[in-house]
């Protein structure tokens, strides 16, 4: 019975939960905007159209977009090591889990700011600003909704993939469901593990529209 | 000497491997302090042309010499601060929607580094000019078309430009705003002392407000000069097109029908006080139908079009042109 399990177990895998995906989706936004804002100003319509840059980054994106994350963990346990000094526990988990994201908000941050109207920064450029003042104060700020809307999404995705790093000793969630539920066959452990997760993407998720919906005043 | 020189200007775009000619031989002289229009059917190019003044499109040929300046010899930070000289506005508005009224006027001062509280000063300075005190905290998504041109006028104006282009500033709006809007534009014009460029596609907006026009059309300026001069006789059959509208198909129908004359009559303001038309029907004891009259109110000054049907009689023809040349009215037979 899960009741034979400590509860003290599962405290501390939300809080491994909860730190894995905060700092891999901080240290993920980190990279992913500049990343994103550096796609849609090379992109043909951006700022500064350049189809080798935009051409060679958005391959690298695609690439590792598509390796799927459980073998990304294992490819990369010698950047971890050298990193990190480990290859398991929490802290483990965060440079596959930036890897792996990364370019992944690249895409969101992209696809956020193409929504804002061209007319808008065509108005900014008429009134003499730069492009960095452009993407700060006008690509960013502009799509500020949408930019919410896509941490919701990836924020919850991270999450997601934190729960899959248990099968190689990542901790957190995911790590408790694979050790105690399916290795020892205690499908309540799972059952409880798996509610635990959907709460908490169903809080993160409301959370983050709710910012969203609030922040955006063309409503 | 002019504040915005276009000379010999050339704009062709290459649309996959197709090259498009969008404007040639574009000479305009855009002199300080007047309101100038620049009108043509869409497609025309003016919209390509408003936007080389302040080369936001770079041309292909020719220069763009704003204040002796020839912009096409500028570095992209000199052209910036030149920028800063010319404010636009633009059919769909372009406000940022995510921050207030006073943010949007402020946003061109921000970037330019000037300090917050002198460029809320500014501000509030230019929402009593275009008469939006009362919005300052409201969000554009809540403003009706002409509270968002007017907040957008006051962000083009924030930096005392001294030239404001509108590229079909009126086009998104109902009749009753677009007379509050263009009313505006020539009080800015008026008191600030900005010089106006006006592109649109509505011949109203030009005789409305503008001094000078230039008609555009297949690329090119098919006429240019005094809106009133254009108005009494254009000369371009894109201008006729424009200034009489589908009357002008309607007479081509007449003449087919019947061998029927057709005259215009043209006045210029000085004379439309005296009654023309019924004198001269008493000088030649003949009634004429009119078939079509247009008057208009320009510059305070009436100007308008008056189509007669002449009679068949040659020696009253003769009669009627001879009267209206002493009375000095511009006329001519309707093709």
């Amino acid at each position: 019975m899960f009741i034979a399990i400590d509860i003290s177990l599962y405290t501390t895998a939300i809080a491994e939960t909860f730190f894995m995906t905060f700092v891999s989706s901080l240290i993920s936004y980190l990279i992913g905007i500049p990343l994103g804002v550096l796609l849609y100003s090379t992109a043909k319509d951006g700022l500064t159209p350049n189809a080798g840059i935009y051409n060679v980054l958005s391959l690298i994106v695609n690439i590792f977009r598509s390796i799927p994350f459980l073998i990304l963990l294992i490819l990369v346990l010698p950047v971890t090591k050298a990193i990190v000094g480990s290859t398991i526990g929490a802290k483990a988990v965060i440079p596959p889990l930036v890897i792996s994201a990364s370019p992944y908000i690249a895409r969101m941050v992209e696809s956020s700011l193409k929504e804002v109207d061209l007319g808008v920064i065509e108005a900014a450029k008429s009134m003499g600003a730069t492009n960095f003042q452009i993407i700060i104060k006008v690509l960013l700020s502009e799509s500020k909704p949408s930019l919410l809307i896509g941490a919701a999404i990836s924020i919850t995705t991270i999450l997601g993939y934190s729960a899959m790093a248990g099968a190689v000793g990542g901790g957190g969630l995911g790590d408790v469901a694979i050790r105690y539920g399916y290795y020892r066959y205690n499908q309540d452990v799972m059952l409880i593990t798996v509610v635990l997760l959907v709460i908490i993407v169903q809080i993160l998720q409301e959370i983050f529209m709710g910012i969203a919906r609030k922040s955006d005043k063309r409503l | 000497m002019a504040i915005i020189e276009i000379k010999n200007l050339k704009k062709i775009f290459n649309n996959q491997a197709v090259e498009v000619t969008a404007l040639q031989d574009i000479d305009i002289d855009i002199e300080k302090g007047e309101i100038f229009g620049i009108i043509g059917l869409s497609g025309a190019g003016k919209s390509t042309l408003v936007r080389m003044i302040n080369y936001l499109e770079k041309p292909s040929e020719g220069k763009v010499i704003f204040e002796g300046k020839n912009l096409g010899d500028l570095k992209e930070n000199e052209l910036r601060q030149v920028r800063k000289e010319i404010g636009m506005i633009f059919q769909n508005f372009n406000l940022l929607e995510q921050v207030n009224v006073i943010k949007n006027i402020m946003f061109p001062l921000e970037i330019s580094g000037v300090e917050k509280s002198k460029a809320i000063d500014r501000a509030r300075e230019l929402l009593k000019l275009v008469d939006l005190s009362e919005k300052e905290k409201e969000y554009p998504s809540k403003l009706s078309g002409g509270q968002k041109q007017r907040v957008a006028i006051a962000r083009a104006l924030a930096t005392n430009p001294k030239v404001l282009l509108c590229d079909e500033a009126t086009s998104a709006l109902d009749p009753k705003t677009t007379k509050q809007i263009l009313d505006l534009l020539k009080k800015i014009n008026k008191e600030l002392g900005v010089t106006v460029v006006i592109i649109t596609h509505q011949m109203s907006v030009i005789e409305s407000i503008c001094d000078r026009v230039a008609i555009l059309e297949n690329s090119r300026v098919a006429e240019i000069g005094n809106v009133k001069e254009v108005f009494k006789a254009p000369k371009s059959s894109i201008g006729k097109k424009l200034i009489f509208g589908a009357t002008v198909n309607k007479e081509e129908e007449f003449v087919k029908i019947d061998d029927k004359t057709y005259l215009r009559l043209a006045f210029d303001g000085s004379i439309t006080d005296k009654p023309i038309l019924a004198n001269m029907i008493l000088k030649i004891g003949m009634p004429v139908s009119i078939m079509y009259a247009n008057t208009k109110v320009i510059e305070g000054k009436v100007v308008g079009q008056l189509i007669i049907e002449m009679p068949n009689d040659k020696k009253v023809q003769y009669q009627i042109k001879e009267y209206l040349d002493e009375n000095e009215v511009t006329y001519w037979e309707v093709v």
